[in-house]
């Protein structure tokens, strides 16, 4: 009976595996995206309308400072296990009017681009319609697969673990426990099902760089 | 070389971390950056402050100065990070932000700074640490809690840098920086410590006794193999740029020589400072000057009497990224003090690139030492110049001279004695040594 109960209780290296395991589904699981756009030269993905304007680079951008968002596009196939190409990590810089209360944003290129004088939701689109791949060199025949991340930049201030007592143990790990992106919001979306391009639409869409 | 190699690599990070932290490029984009900034504020804990109309003494003159100098100009936001940054170190926060509000009238902004202190009050830090090509590592690291105005720190040290010995071990403080007023503060310390001698130092003292008690030297103690101390002191401010400082420190050293027995160096201790800062238009100019004395009689049951005077002086003229430090200490031990109170050059802040055991194994009873550094930005150059001697004995002064890069309390750098024949230069990196 006694070896029956102590089976039956999860053991201490159990509690201990799921206690490592946990952060992992933190990650959150990619949205579903349809398949991409593709002018015959450069790939959008076909992003929902994402409100990524919210939240604490909201608050940083109402408070005047400036927040800048980084966008990735991976192109996968052999059943999303091998990753074909990525896109340069695409930078977008928001701020925000604190008399007009309106937004610009930059992409910081050779010749930066910008926008001024946008709503929110001219902001947040204007960024997602940027936010493309080249498709140069890339099978026309092969399936792909599509994923999307986009992040905010969290301004680290590395001088807060170095004070005027030395090296700070404590700060060391508010900053590594900051870096784990607790607090900045990030998304991630993939195409569920394969697409080829020779199959897509040609299609024109905006944008003002190309990138990739 | 290698080290050498490791150190730069370790201090370019450091230098590349701090330019990184220095502001964002970022901000350069920031559509605000046409606005005129109108006033700043400054949110503490329960208290705000118009930094423009307010002379109060929250904020440093320097750092006021800089955050005065804003106003009327237009919004940067990578100074308001400096500035932030500068204000967190002041208040010892957690963090600072900014905020930017509009201003009374148009295409005017108000800059509110938000000063978030520490909700935790323990902390573990590294205090010190210092690799120099002839003495090795040395470093420090404690723990400190604060409950109101008193702390507790518990931490463990290895230093064979500041003494003739190396020593090691634990030590323990309890201040407190408002005994009945703020201009009273009260301290204690405790440390145990086990010594480790260099072969050089072991061979100077002269032959061993064998009678036990006596002494090994007429003018310090024999090698300990451990020593422990006990030092409370109280300090008063006597008028602002003034401080007195009065205690006692017991410590109590473990002989091995001829048998193992106890010696101790009881002392009355006693320290003035004077600390003066003054502004110019462009010019920053600090003088401290300093007297300790420590006093060990049979009185207080002390086995060694001496009496141990050092005396310093250093003035800084700051101008822009220009600093100019100008550093003088003097010092003189009559009787017979133990190793650890003789003085020691050719360590990582004296006479800086040569060795201390070559210079004097033992350390010495008279001492004089001036250094001169010029720094501009995170370059550094320094001219040290002193001697070491035994009461009675001639005086051979030395030089040495060195450059070296600084960001912060961290510091590297190169130094070289000043003299004929081979020159054996001596690496140095670390922070705040």
């Amino acid at each position: 009976m006694a070896q029956s109960a102590r089976d039956n209780r999860i053991s201490r290296r159990s509690w201990l595996l799921a206690g490592l395991a946990l952060p992992l589904f933190r990650v959150r699981a990619a949205d579903e995206l349809p398949p991409p756009r593709f002018d015959g030269d450069i790939l959008q993905p076909a992003l929902p309308n994402i409100h990524f304007l919210t939240g604490k680079p909201l608050e940083r951008l109402t408070n005047g400072n400036t927040v800048a968002f980084l966008a990735q596009i991976t192109l996968f196939s052999d059943d999303r296990h091998t990753p074909l190409k990525y896109s340069p990590i695409q930078r977008f810089i928001l701020s925000r009017d604190i008399w007009n209360e309106t937004f610009k944003v930059t992409i910081p290129t050779l010749t930066p681009h910008d926008r001024v004088g946008l709503t929110t939701t001219q902001a947040e689109s204007w960024c997602l319609e940027n936010i493309v791949i080249s498709a140069a060199e890339v099978p026309k025949d092969k399936p792909l697969w599509l994923r999307c991340d986009l992040r905010t930049v969290h301004q680290d201030d590395l001088s807060r673990v170095v004070g005027d007592k030395g090296i700070s143990f404590l700060s060391i790990f508010e900053y590594l426990s900051r870096k784990a992106g607790s607090n900045e919001p990030q998304w991630s979306f993939e195409t569920p099902r394969p697409f080829r391009l020779q199959d897509l639409p040609r299609q024109l869409f905006g944008r003002v760089t190309r990138l990739g | 070389m290698k080290c050498l190699w490791l150190g730069w690599l370790v201090f370019g990070g450091m230098l590349g971390a701090g330019a990184l932290s220095a502001g964002t490029q970022d901000s350069e984009f920031n559509v605000n950056n046409a606005y005129t900034v109108e006033t700043v504020l400054v949110n503490g804990d329960g208290w705000t402050t118009n930094v423009a109309a307010d002379r109060g003494e929250k904020i440093s003159s320097p750092l006021r100065k800089d955050i005065v100098a804003i106003i009327g100009e237009k919004l940067n936001p990578a100074t308001l990070d400096d500035l932030a940054r500068r204000l967190r170190k002041e208040f010892h926060a957690r963090a600072v932000e900014h905020h930017i509000l509009r201003g009374t009238v148009p295409d005017c902004v108000q800059v509110v700074f938000d000063v978030q202190v520490r909700p935790t009050r323990f902390d573990v830090a590294v205090p010190k640490f210092l690799y120099q090509a002839k003495q090795g590592w040395s470093g420090a690291v404690e723990g400190t809690a604060i409950v109101r105005h008193n702390s507790v720190t518990v931490g463990l040290v290895s230093d064979g840098d500041e003494l003739a010995e190396r020593y090691a071990g634990i030590t323990a403080r309890y201040q407190n920086s408002h005994l009945g007023s703020d201009r009273v503060h009260f301290g204690l310390e405790y440390g145990a410590f086990h010594e480790q001698w260099n072969a050089g130092t072991v061979e100077a003292l002269p032959p061993q006794r064998t009678e036990m008690g006596s002494m090994a030297s007429s003018v310090t103690s024999d090698v300990y193999r451990t020593r422990q101390f006990f030092e409370p002191v109280a300090t008063f401010q006597v008028w602002r740029p003034l401080h007195l400082s009065l205690g006692a420190s017991f410590e109590s050293l473990q002989d091995q020589y001829p048998v193992a027995h106890t010696e101790s160096a009881n002392a009355a201790v006693a320290s003035l400072r004077y600390h003066q800062r003054t502004e110019g238009s462009d010019l920053l100019q600090d003088f401290d000057a300093g007297y300790d004395l420590r006093l060990a009689s049979g009185a207080m049951h002390s086995d060694l009497i001496y009496a141990r005077h050092r005396w310093e002086f250093r003035y800084t003229l700051t101008h822009g990224k220009q600093v100019l430090i100008e550093d003088a200490t003097a010092g003189m031990i009559a009787g017979q003090a133990p190793l650890f109170e003789r003085f020691v050059l050719g360590n990582s802040s004296t006479l800086r690139g040569w060795n201390k055991f070559a210079l004097d194994p033992l350390g010495g009873n008279r001492m004089v030492h001036n250094t001169v550094e010029y720094r501009y930005g995170a370059f550094q150059i320094f001219y040290d110049t002193g001697a070491i001697w035994d009461g009675g004995q001639a005086v051979e002064d030395r030089n040495s001279a060195g450059i070296g890069l600084r960001q912060g309390a961290f510091s590297a750098s190169v130094a070289f004695p000043l003299r004929e024949g081979h020159i054996d230069p001596i690496f140095m990196i670390g922070m705040n040594y």
